[in-house]
């Protein structure tokens, strides 16, 4: 318990100090009370997380708190200004034309299924090539495809030429079926 | 700022910042509704044990279970259903879950301390809150792969969020309150969902994980093993022992004992029995190890209870690990029940982000239609439809998932006809807070002394209270009612 609160206590220190550091900015003395702030928050209190909580639930317990000691300043920095009347006119929906729903259907198809192909046959030829033992390989593919599938469907919907990706990610899916398939012969 | 801003700055050329933010607008519009309604479920079921709990406050709560109990409960199920197959599982009770229950392909019931039957499983509110979140209310394989889709937009959006952001530093804690009301919502998304990231972006991995690895283990199996699925599972999981026994009745309290002396520091939670009735039935002893992350080792023993081994996954490869700590990592089961509310919180901060990136794109434009009546009753009428159906549950007449959409869309039928954003969402706020009061009120009217005996159950109904006030009076911005408006 007394690790528990020193390492609580040591966090919102941390954030504190970087707190402290972002309101004083402009001042020169800023970069490096930023760095230290981090260090505090980086260096000390994960060891004393770890100390109470195990390596583990103290490295995820430390990185969840960041959130919620961060809002505490956030929530004291607040500005509050005096609220102002908005209303808006009404109006008719305004419905989409063929063509429109046409391309976010388009897009739709790229940022699920494609993207979602793309990164599972990119994962799986990942774990193909890697040279550790089946569960590591095979751990890696699963867990990486939400974040290869994010990555694909960012991009999707960023390129200024909307069917660059969809191209690409269906060449991805085919190269990826391909060596797959070669690979398993 | 000296460091930070114009590091960030350079890095995010304004093509780049201009696209990502079109990207991140695309995908919050697609995702909104479906992603604020899976998190703010999420939200709850992270305190779903309490619910059930309070759903049946008279079930028998004890922390500790003889080894002989444990044998007559198995027992029991296999005198009440002999041809039992597939596999069969007893939870034990542990100090912050003080139940045991069986569940087996003959059913599903709670269990006294000596082991004879305590009456059946039934938590039709607790059940439709969990199959939201999990399944979006859709048949189960496919509602999985959806939501596991939602995890990876996720991902997609922090990417874009924070590639679309270069005033990342410059803004780290501020918040204009009051004001513009759309600067106010910019400030809200942006500071949650920057601060809450390492979350939002474990809830995101973890989330997809879960619909994604059985889709996963079919191309590996595929792939990698001439199509043999078991084969799959075992390179990941570790394989299942190879037995040939006489059929007979599994020694579950042998096996119990015999875990205290080859694993003390393992603290068993349920016990499985794979195979029933067959030659290669053993039994799993699931053992929690409360410094890790990983929802517990199994323990293996044949059909008389003699060890066999560990499935490894304490100190086995790291992937092996990693993939069995997603469950505790994604719904907070680790650290008490301060983990659950730091969970809810962070949990409930996402569907701010969600609700707050939508009402951003609202603002911009300049005109209302019915699009804004349609979110409001989104935002405020989910709540309201989370709430309804435990009405149901205490009175026990109603299915809660079509009360959950009747409401849904009744919310929607409302918005539209009151044509007023705010009176709408007034109302829906008052209105849910007093079915939060009704629930509580019949709660304590049908359980008695049930519904207060228990601190859990109390909890809960405490913090319904607590919530209806919360929504009742809450801190807002006044705008004016107009004559329209039903309250």
């Amino acid at each position: 318990m007394a690790w528990m609160v020193t390492a609580i206590l040591t966090s919102l220190a941390g954030m504190g100090l970087v707190y402290t550091t972002w309101r004083m900015s402009g001042l020169r003395r800023g970069a490096m009370l930023t760095a230290l702030g981090f260090a505090c928050l980086l260096l000390v209190a994960l060891p004393l997380w770890t100390a109470a909580e195990g390596a583990e639930i103290g490295v995820s317990l430390w990185l969840l708190g960041v959130g919620p000691l961060a809002w505490i300043f956030v929530v004291l920095n607040a500005d509050r200004r005096p609220e102002r009347e908005q209303s808006m006119p009404s109006a008719a929906i305004t419905v989409p034309g063929l063509a429109v729903s046409g391309r976010q259907l388009l897009r739709s198809v790229g940022v699920l299924p494609l993207a979602g192909a793309a990164a599972a046959g990119v994962a799986l030829v990942l774990a193909s090539v890697l040279p550790w033992q089946w569960a590591n390989r095979l751990s890696l593919a699963i867990l990486a495809v939400p974040l290869l599938w994010g990555g694909a469907a960012y991009w999707v919907c960023a390129d200024r030429e909307p069917l660059r990706p969809l191209l690409v990610l269906a060449l991805l899916v085919a190269a990826s079926a391909a060596w797959l398939w070669v690979s398993a012969r | 700022m000296a460091l930070g801003v114009g590091t960030v700055r350079n890095l995010l050329s304004r093509t780049l910042v201009k696209r990502s933010l079109a990207s991140h607008g695309w995908l919050g519009l697609f995702s909104g509704a479906l992603l604020y309604l899976i998190c703010l479920s999420g939200a709850v079921v992270v305190f779903s044990y309490f619910l059930m709990r309070w759903e049946q406050p008279a079930v028998p709560e004890f922390e500790q279970m003889p080894a002989a109990s444990l044998d007559r409960a198995y027992r029991d199920m296999l005198a009440a259903a002999p041809d039992i197959s597939g596999d069969a599982l007893l939870m034990l009770p542990q100090r912050d879950a003080p139940r045991s229950y069986a569940v087996s392909t003959a059913g599903a019931w709670f269990l006294n301390e000596d082991g004879s039957r305590a009456g059946d499983i039934d938590r039709p509110w607790s059940d439709m809150l969990t199959d939201l979140h999990l399944h979006l209310h859709l048949p189960h394989k496919v509602g999985l792969v959806l939501v596991s889709g939602f995890g990876a937009i996720l991902c997609a959006l922090i990417l874009s969020g924070f590639l679309s952001h270069p005033g990342l530093i410059r803004d780290a804690f501020r918040w204009r309150r009051g004001g513009s009301l759309r600067l106010e919502q910019v400030d809200l998304h942006n500071r949650l969902g920057v601060w809450a990231t390492p979350f939002h972006l474990m809830i995101g991995v973890t989330g997809a994980y879960f619909g994604i690895a059985a889709l996963m283990t079919t191309l590996i199996a595929g792939v990698f093993f001439g199509g043999d699925r078991d084969a799959a599972i075992a390179a990941i999981h570790g394989a299942p022992p190879a037995l040939e026994q006489p059929i007979a009745p599994a020694a579950v309290g042998s096996a119990l004992h015999r875990l205290a002396e080859v694993a003390p520091a393992a603290e068993p939670f349920y016990i499985a029995i794979e195979d029933v009735n067959t030659p290669e039935q053993y039994i799993i002893i699931g053992g929690r190890h409360h410094d890790r992350l990983i929802y517990g080792e199994q323990y293996r023993f044949d059909t008389s209870g003699n060890y066999l081994g560990k499935a490894g996954y304490t100190d086995g490869p790291a992937g092996q690990q990693a993939i069995f700590a997603t469950y505790r990592l994604h719904f907070g089961q680790f650290g008490g029940v301060g983990v659950l509310f730091l969970y809810a919180g962070l949990g409930l901060a996402l569907s701010v982000v969600a609700v707050s990136g939508v009402n951003v794109w609202l603002h911009r434009r300049k005109n209302r239609d019915a699009l804004n009546n349609v979110w409001v009753a989104i935002v405020w009428g989910a709540p309201l439809a989370m709430a309804v159906p435990a009405l149901g549950s205490v009175a026990s007449v109603l299915n809660p998932t079509a009360l959950f959409w009747f409401v849904m869309l009744g919310s929607m039928a409302l918005a539209q006809r009151v044509d007023d954003p705010q009176c709408s969402r007034r109302f829906l706020q008052r209105l849910t807070a007093a079915v939060l009061v009704v629930a509580v009120a019949l709660h304590v009217w049908r359980f008695g002394v049930y519904a207060i005996a228990a601190p859990a159950v109390l909890g809960v109904n405490v913090t319904l209270l607590m919530l209806a006030l919360l929504l009742a009076f809450p801190a807002r911005r006044g705008e004016p009612l107009n004559q329209a408006c039903p309250v």
